[in-house]
């Protein structure tokens, strides 16, 4: 690749950013973590010695329980916000007419304009002590302050966001999924369902493949809904990497706990887009 | 015995009448061709025979048995896309057994089937190959073999030429008759070329505007079209509107054109305030016919040559009559020169050729 110097020029500006404010201070937090930590002091001293204190403690059940629940939760809810996104995907672009699909489209898109915040405290007054729902689990027998619930309500605050961004990730590729494929399917004896599973999914997979991948990375990332819905019962790794910086001032600890995350959400991204390709995606 | 029968079938969508009133029915073992111009309702009808659409009012009947609210699954139908259809992510052997694993069929005879479907279609060998992987009359041949694997009762094809380019859609219609008539399938096939619905269709149904203006064999309706629409649409024809005139004899009459312009034509078996003579271009001869024929009853016109087009096998020639109408004349190429075919031309044709159709008002 050969780049005239005009190409050069505009680049300069754009990478020059990247250098400056992306890669540096990621650098600064790998060498932050690698500092010996004093408690009382906020963050490492200039000259504190190196050490790997910082990450061998986190080999230890407490912590790689946040890391092991943020990844159960975020894979339930990226699941369950593909299950329920695709259909909406679905009708959008198969079944509306133009104006209707502009407006669905519109409408989606005003779901992920609303302030995570304001979404959130919404979930909060709904299904909180206060809301409709506590009539539901009295009904139904379940623990407002039980574990499942907690958790329940903190997936509902994930799928606030997942589902309409799955749905309109998933648009494009339902789009581009020839109409008369289910049709043949259909004609060759397979019911509706059937040639949906056959057909429609099997060529949406790659669509469905990032929409998941979008929708994960989102849920590992996710900061607000676990501190405010998961009422300190469900936390992730970014509450966790808030508290350390925050309230207890230990750079160090949670700069090392900020690499791992970031190695960890790399490793599974690639897995599963490794695995997800060479089982599925073939042509 | 009908595999497929319709009766008076009409769809509409919305204010739109999409189809109005079709009567037709196909029998077995016959290919019919369904032909007319672009938005004439055909491809509604074949939509309403395989189930994807549900008529308005009207039955359609496969097999003597009334199809009224039966999905495409569950009538026994192959159908065949103008876009193929194939499923690109599977191979063609999957494709072609996509059906079959449907109707549950066990492998060996799945294996077994995929294996004369592609021999039937000359694509031993192709198994694993992906759609994308195939040129479009492989992909073509394709689904062939996948709407016909299943044994259906009934074939649709939906214009199953018109994606392919001019010299392979020769060879491919008459591979696609070949194979159609070895496993005897009884089949529709839906065209705007009339060519295609001529040399494939053992009968025509010709469409116009939702309605069916006129059913019979290829030769049939070319020779004796029942409307001006008709006559255009299935081959080339020169147009002369005028007045009836006085009979000669039992079967002739005469047409007055213009002034100077009288032609004898068969008698109309019909009443129509004004009526139009279709000529086709291959029934006029250029030069003086009547020396060889004798015949006392030819018509003969003379006009002035504006243009030789020279085609290969045929001559097209455009001439200007006295009148001012436009003719065109077409002759068999057999080494003869151009040089004839210039200035002040006479042509002759038998009254037998012309055929008389009512003038649209």
């Amino acid at each position: 690749m050969k780049l005239s110097r005009g190409a050069i020029l505009l680049l300069v500006p754009g990478v020059g950013i990247l250098l400056a404010f992306l890669v540096l201070p990621l650098a600064n937090v790998v060498e932050e973590s690698f500092r010996l930590f004093e408690p009382g002091r906020i963050g490492a001293a200039k000259d504190a010695p190196y050490t790997f204190f910082n990450y061998a403690e986190l080999i230890n059940f407490t912590y790689l329980y946040y890391f092991v629940e943020t990844a159960r939760i975020g894979f339930i809810a990226s699941i369950v916000g593909l299950i329920l996104g695709f259909p909406i995907a679905y009708v959008i672009a198969r079944r509306f007419t133009p104006m209707w699909r502009k407006i669905g489209v519109g409408f989606l898109i005003g779901i992920m304009f609303l302030s995570t915040l304001v979404r959130v405290y919404a979930l909060q007054l709904t299904f909180g002590p206060t809301g409709i729902a506590k009539f539901l689990t009295g009904l139904l027998g379940v623990s407002m302050n039980g574990r499942f619930y907690t958790e329940l309500v903190v997936i509902l605050g994930l799928l606030h966001y997942l589902v309409p961004i799955a749905a309109i990730t998933l648009l494009g590729t339902i789009q581009n999924v020839n109409p008369r494929l289910t049709e043949a399917a259909q004609a060759l004896g397979a019911p509706r369902w059937m040639a949906h599973f056959t057909i429609t999914i099997p060529l949406c997979v790659p669509g469905l493949l990032s929409a998941f991948l979008i929708s994960f990375t989102l849920c590992l990332s996710a900061f607000v809904v676990p501190m405010i819905l998961g009422k300190g019962k469900v936390l992730f790794v970014s509450n966790l990497i808030y508290s350390r910086f925050s309230e207890i001032a230990n750079y160090p600890s949670g700069s090392a706990i900020s690499i791992i995350m970031l190695i960890l959400s790399l490793m599974i991204i690639y897995g599963v887009t490794y695995l997800v390709t060479t089982r599925w995606i073939k042509h | 015995m009908s595999v497929v029968q319709l009766k008076s079938v009409t769809k509409r969508f919305g204010q739109f009448t999409a189809v109005s009133e079709a009567t037709f029915s196909l029998n077995k073992g016959e290919i019919l061709s369904l032909l007319g111009p672009s938005g004439c309702g055909k491809t509604t009808t074949l939509r309403m025979i395989a189930g994807f659409e549900e008529p308005s009012e009207g039955d359609v009947l496969i097999a003597d048995v009334n199809m009224h609210n039966k999905r495409p699954y569950e009538r026994n139908v192959g159908l065949l896309f103008q876009d193929y259809a194939l499923f690109p992510h599977l191979s063609v052997k999957q494709n072609v057994a996509y059906g079959l694993k449907r109707r549950n069929y066990d492998r060996s005879q799945i294996n077994n089937r995929v294996g004369e479907m592609l021999d039937l279609v000359k694509l031993d060998g192709f198994e694993q190959r992906r759609p994308s992987q195939l040129s479009g009359g492989q992909q073509q041949r394709v689904a062939l073999a996948r709407a016909l694997a299943t044994n259906p009762e009934v074939v649709l094809l939906d214009e199953p030429l018109s994606a392919l380019d001019a010299k392979l859609r020769q060879e491919l219609r008459i591979e696609l008759k070949q194979i159609l008539s070895a496993v005897g399938a009884s089949t529709i096939i839906v065209t705007h070329d009339q060519e295609e619905a001529m040399s494939l269709g053992d009968r025509l149904v010709v469409m116009s505007e939702g309605r069916i203006v006129q059913q019979g064999p290829p030769t049939e309706i070319y020779k004796n079209p029942r409307t001006k629409f008709v006559a255009e649409f299935i081959g080339r024809s020169n147009w002369l509107r005028g007045v009836l005139g006085p009979a000669v004899s039992n079967n002739l009459c005469t047409f007055e054109v213009a002034e100077g312009l009288a032609l004898l034509v068969p008698k109309p078996e019909f009443d129509a305030p004004t009526y139009e003579v279709c000529i086709r271009p291959e029934r006029i001869r250029a030069g003086n016919a009547a020396s060889t024929d004798g015949a006392a009853s030819v018509n003969r016109i003379s006009g002035t040559v504006q243009n030789v087009a020279h085609l290969g096998a045929d001559i097209h020639i455009v001439m200007e009559l006295a009148s001012g109408h436009r003719f065109t004349i077409s002759e068999q190429f057999i080494g003869q020169s151009m040089d004839q075919y210039q200035g002040l031309l006479e042509c002759t044709f038998f009254p037998s050729d012309c055929i008389v159709v009512a003038a649209d008002s």
